[in-house]
């Protein structure tokens, strides 16, 4: 089933359809997570409104890890599988995950400079998230180094799979070293020890965020599905001028 | 107004917490902006060479019909 959308001009047709459904519910959520977060929601008791860097920096944090999730698995169905759409999914996402992962960082690194005094340590989870943004990085440029894009791909698709490895690392850090950043505390086996007043922001500040990853996704698929039919014309007439 | 204003002062620690949220929202725009100019792009060349292929093919079509 999910093959026929294969098709560029069904997937085309189907991402024009889905892209206000997606767009205009992710501006409303994260418009609202906004509000929630910045007047809506208590200072912490220790931290005092610094606490407000976590709407934008915990959101970020878990589209890095979802999106990076997703690359991989979209490039193993390409390698497996051979769908089309997969590998183009994946070279889609990357851009997003990076810019997402960046961010994370920098906020991160802001709230830092504030509780610990300080803008960056090498500690177990800040330093796995820095790798885990080279290795988007690595994935990006992977796929641009070959002339031959079937051989990008794979070896793109490659480095997503085994950079998967990282994605325990990054969520068991706190757990399994000692490190100045703090350990979870709303994905937990024992559930969210976060008061409601600043889980609610927060939770929504994460689906405005998946929809958005899900928009922008959409837009570059279809950009990226133009520019190989492009390439393929391009290619297509110099052999018939080479003909000539 | 208070309320407001008691938010945008976050009680001294202001620099920091508004430049999380603008580098936040610069990046997630420019994403948005970025993306949007390369398909309006990618469409513009896609129309261009169509109409150039269709256009080479009217005139071996015609170069064609002049020889017979």
């Amino acid at each position: 089933m999910i093959k026929q959308y294969a098709n560029p001009a069904r997937f085309n047709r189907l991402a024009g359809t889905l892209l206000p459904w997606l767009a205009w519910p992710a501006g409303l959520l994260i418009l609202t997570g906004l509000y929630f977060g910045l007047f809506n929601s208590p200072p912490d008791y220790q931290q005092g409104n610094t606490v407000r860097i976590m709407y934008v920096h915990v959101p970020s944090a878990w589209m890095a890890l979802f999106i990076y999730t997703f690359m991989a698995i979209s490039s193993a169905v390409g390698l497996i599988w051979k769908h089309p759409l997969a590998h183009l999914s994946a070279q889609a996402a990357a851009p997003i995950g990076a810019c997402f992962t960046f961010i994370c960082l920098v906020t991160g690194s802001l709230w830092g400079k504030t509780m610990w005094g300080t803008w960056w340590v090498w500690d177990a989870r800040l330093t796995s998230v820095l790798i885990l943004f080279f290795l988007y990085l690595g994935f990006i440029a992977l796929h641009s180094a070959f002339d031959n894009p079937t051989r990008g791909e794979r070896s793109a698709a490659i480095l997503g799979i085994v950079g998967i490895i990282n994605l325990p690392i990054i969520k068991f850090s706190v757990d399994w070293w000692n490190t100045l950043h703090q350990p979870a505390s709303v994905l937990k086996m024992s559930g969210p020890t976060i008061h409601a007043s600043m889980l609610t922001p927060l939770l929504i500040m994460g689906f405005g965020f998946t929809l958005y990853f899900f928009s922008l996704l959409l837009l570059r698929m279809r950009t990226l599905m133009i520019s190989r039919r492009a390439r393929a014309i391009n290619v297509a007439q110099s052999h018939r001028l080479g003909a000539e | 107004m208070q309320m407001i204003s008691n938010i945008l002062a976050m009680t001294g620690h202001e620099p920091y917490i508004w430049a999380a949220y603008a580098t936040a929202t610069a990046i997630l725009m420019g994403l948005l902006i970025i993306f949007r100019r390369q398909l309006h792009n990618a469409y513009t060349k896609i129309s261009m060479l169509e109409a150039k292929s269709q256009q080479r093919q009217h005139d071996r079509a015609d170069g064609e019909g002049g020889i017979t």
